[in-house]
This record gives structure tokens, C-alpha cells and sequence, in this order.
């Protein structure tokens, strides 16, 4: 009797055992892609930003303003094709930072626009007039991770 | 009812697992408990490098591109305290906690951002620098013995207006 005990008792700490690992296995997996999803969007974020910017770093081509169908500030940046003059609008909408081409002084509608990547924050700030700011953020389980760059305008 | 007798002989046997068997079992099952952790461990501490060597890239940037608009009184150069100078030569360094948040003190710090900043020639007001900036950890990683790891290091060299020692205070 005492010998079935013993293996019964075996048996709960091995299927126990089996299940706690599994679980615990589980968690951590999903954790760590999550972890890598989120500093992957951050870094998406934060190049495409940077590239547009350097690639339009020109003397008055970049400013910052508001829309009152975004969140938050937007960038915008100017250029020219074929003698007519767009704006490239970078924005937070519905949780996705989004790119819009409009022609220069055309109305601007965000749903209207490529989707680059998911983020929860975005906010670009001027300092100064010579250096532009930007932030990307994403908040998972109450805990927020930023990523903040600065781009010198000393060409603008 | 007719059964064959190997059948029979089977239905007879009570023999189950046998203690040494199911210890066995048990142990083998520890031993690839263990190896699954250390795997999803050692995967967590590769996420942690990248993600702080991710920050490193933006920092190091971020005082670079600060540099060159000379904005000594904000972040991140105002964090920055003069460890060594010369007429040549200026070593200057900051603390950040695990958030990368600035701190004074380094039992509070993780990281330590360490900038040279070494005068090559000096034209009327303006001069050029050969800057270096690195952040090194002051905690070794999981399972890593080396003391204070080197997590990002950039070198340029910037044509600016001659920086002035009240500019590194």
C-alpha cells in the first residue's frame, strides 16, 4: 500500500512538474517576443523618423504643427516634384504613426495615409529653433518604454 | 472466453514502474526544466543587450547632435561632470539608472556615459574636436564575467565654435 502511495505521490509531482514548466516555458516566450515586438516598433519609429528628416534637412523644410484630427503634434516636411510643392505630414493616429502627402496648402485627412508602425505615443518638440526632438512611446502593463531622439537643424 | 496466452500472461503481470524508474523520470525531467530555463534566461538577457545597446545608439547620438548645436544646458550635456581636463584634452562623464533616468550617485547607476573631448586645431573662433562617446555598464550580464561591459562606443570629429570651460561646467 505504502509502495502505490509512493508512486501516486510520484506521479502528481511529475505531472505537476511537467505543467508548471510548460506554463512557466509559455509565459516567458510570450514575454520575450512581446519585449522584442515593442523595442522593434520603437526602433521602426525612431529610423523612419530620423531618415525623413535627414533626407529633407533643408532651410525651412521642416516644422512642427497641430491638426485638430490628430493627437498630439505632427511633423511636416516640405518638398518639391515636378514644380509643385508637397508636404509630407508624420502623425499619431489611433495608435499608428502614419505618413500623408498633400499638396502644399491641400486639406489634410488622416485616414488618408500609410501606416508605418504601432506605437502608443509620439511627440516631436522644437528646442530652441536648432534642434528637433522626438519621442516614441509604448506603454505595456502600466510600464512605459521611450525611446528620444534629437536631430540638429543647423542646416534648416 | 479465449484469449491468447501471451495476453494472459500479460493480465497477470502487477509489476508497474519501479521506484528506480520513476526517479529516473523525475530527475530527467529537472534536468530539462533547468536547461529550458537557462534557455529562456539567456533569451531574456540577449533582449536586455539589445535593448540597452539601442539606448546606448540613441544617447551617444543624442550628445553628438547636441554638440553640434551647442546646447550645453540641457539634456543630456548638462548631466555631464568633468572627470579629467587639460588644455588638449576634456573626459567628462554622466550616471543613468536602469531607466535611463540621470543620477548623481553610482551606487544608483547602471550605465556611465564617458565623452573625450580632444581639441585637433583651432581656426579664429571656430576649432575642430575629435569627440568620443561610450556608455559602459557598470554591472557585468547574466552569466558574463567581464567587470563594466562596453555597450556602445561612436567617434567623430566636429568643426564648432571653440568650446569654452564655462560651457563644460
Amino acid at each position: 500500500m505504502t509502495e502505490v502511495i509512493l508512486v501516486m505521490v510520484l506521479l502528481i509531482l511529475f505531472s505537476i512538474s511537467t505543467l508548471t514548466l510548460v506554463a512557466t516555458g509559455s509565459d516567458s516566450y510570450i514575454n520575450i517576443v512581446n519585449n522584442n515586438e515593442n523595442n522593434s516598433n520603437l526602433r521602426i519609429a525612431q529610423s523612419y523618423i530620423h531618415t525623413k528628416i535627414r533626407q529633407n534637412l533643408e532651410k525651412n523644410a521642416i516644422y512642427i504643427t497641430t491638426f485638430p484630427e490628430t493627437k498630439g503634434n505632427s511633423l511636416v516636411i516640405k518638398d518639391g516634384y515636378s514644380d509643385v510643392e508637397y508636404e509630407t505630414v508624420i502623425f499619431l493616429h489611433e495608435g499608428e504613426i502614419k505618413e500623408s502627402i498633400i499638396v502644399q496648402g491641400g486639406s489634410f485627412n488622416p485616414e488618408a495615409s500609410f501606416t508605418i508602425v504601432k506605437i502608443d505615443e509620439l511627440d516631436f518638440q522644437l528646442v530652441d529653433g536648432k534642434k528637433l526632438s522626438f519621442e516614441t512611446s509604448i506603454v505595456k502593463n502600466g510600464k512605459t518604454k521611450k525611446l528620444k531622439s534629437y536631430v540638429s537643424l543647423i542646416n534648416n | 472466453m479465449y484469449l491468447p496466452i501471451n495476453y494472459k500472461t500479460k493480465l497477470q503481470n502487477k509489476k508497474g514502474f519501479t521506484i528506480v524508474e520513476l526517479i529516473i523520470s523525475v530527475g530527467t525531467l529537472a534536468i530539462l526544466g533547468v536547461l529550458i530555463l537557462l534557455f529562456f534566461m539567456s533569451s531574456k538577457d540577449v533582449g536586455i543587450r539589445t535593448e540597452e545597446l539601442d539606448y546606448s545608439i540613441y544617447q551617444t547620438n543624442n550628445i553628438i547632435e547636441s554638440i553640434k548645436v551647442e546646447d550645453w544646458e540641457k539634456e543630456p550635456l548638462n548631466n555631464f561632470n568633468i572627470l579629467a581636463t587639460s588644455s588638449q584634452k576634456t573626459t567628462l562623464h554622466s550616471l543613468y539608472d536602469a531607466n535611463w533616468n540621470s543620477v548623481s550617485q553610482e551606487k544608483e547607476a547602471l550605465f556611465s556615459t564617458i565623452m573625450t573631448i580632444d581639441k585637433s586645431s583651432e581656426n579664429m573662433d571656430k576649432t575642430l574636436y575629435q569627440i568620443s562617446v561610450k556608455v559602459v555598464r557598470l554591472k557585468s550580464y547574466f552569466r558574463d564575467k567581464e567587470d563594466n561591459p562596453l555597450i556602445h562606443s561612436i567617434q567623430t570629429n566636429l568643426y564648432i565654435d571653440t568650446i569654452s570651460e564655462e560651457n563644460l561646467k
